[in-house]
């Protein structure tokens, strides 16, 4: 991974997924409660194989992109997105943040630098999918844009993100 | 008809001309960045002889799975969809024929 954010005292640093990072994304997923990984990928995973076909390591940085909060080599969490293919101004959003991370500010960090990095390659929204219950996620994005609205559709929470030109 | 139960995502008798039972493998996907989940499409015949009904299902793979509803509405999604696909003419002619007994 590349590093793009230092690490202060006690907090993360915020690097850029490589495809060659397959090992430390394999044992951040290890990592993950079961809850965790339900909310993530809306379906019970039980081994990273089951993941393979999403092609998370595929990340060339305009198509897909995925940045990750690092402490002492270990991931932590990973904040990605993926365009949509035909409303490429458009891209899904996914974030998980290691279940002892969480409520520490590593998911808005993640999703504010990512956000950057988005709008820079010409995405101009988020669509987002979430579980209704997942508080954490709705105030993560609340932070981001403040004015989000999601609509209730099948089971989940879905809806645009609107970001603003840096 | 529609039901959730037993695992199946739901399975609904439609107008369709099959003379056996046959199951495929479909996949659903919720997005780009969610695992797709395997399932089995099975169409049964309904009463075969009588009429042109069959029942189609989607059955999940891993039965124990809770399916969250994004996966249940892209199953709807499917199953309209292929069942769109597979009404024959026939089907639609013994609706519109009046003097034809329905099953």
């Amino acid at each position: 991974m590349v590093l793009i954010e230092k690490a202060s005292i006690g907090q993360a640093a915020l690097g850029q997924l490589e495809p060659t990072d397959g090992d430390p994304l394999r044992k951040f997923f290890y990592s993950l409660s079961p809850q965790t990984v339900y909310r993530r990928f809306l379906s019970p995973v039980a081994r990273p194989d089951q993941l393979e076909r999403l092609h998370l390591l595929d990340v060339d940085g305009s198509q897909r992109q995925a940045l990750v909060a690092v402490v002492d080599g270990d991931i932590v969490g990973v904040a990605r997105y993926a365009r949509d293919q035909k409303r490429p101004e458009l891209a899904e959003l996914a974030v998980v943040v290691a279940d002892a991370w969480q409520g520490q500010g590593i998911g808005t960090r993640l999703l504010a630098a990512l956000a950057d990095a988005a709008t820079r390659t010409g995405v101009e929204g988020f669509a987002v999918l979430t579980l209704p219950d997942n508080q954490a996620a709705l105030r993560l994005l609340r932070r981001l844009v403040p004015e989000t609205r999601l609509r209730f559709a099948g089971g989940v929470l879905e809806g645009v993100v609107r970001l603003r030109a840096a | 008809m529609i039901r959730l139960a037993d695992g199946a995502v739901f399975a609904r008798l439609v107008d369709l001309a099959v003379c056996e039972p046959s199951m495929s493998v479909v996949e659903l996907r919720v997005g780009r960045l969610r695992r797709p989940l395997q399932m089995e499409l099975r169409v049964t015949p309904w009463r075969p002889g009588r009429s042109a009904r069959a029942l189609v299902e989607l059955v999940p793979d891993e039965r124990r799975v809770p399916l969250t509803g994004a996966y249940f509405e892209a199953g709807h999604r499917l199953l309209d969809h292929i069942i769109d696909e597979l009404v024959v003419p026939e089907a639609h002619a013994l609706k519109e024929s009046p003097g034809r007994p329905r099953g």
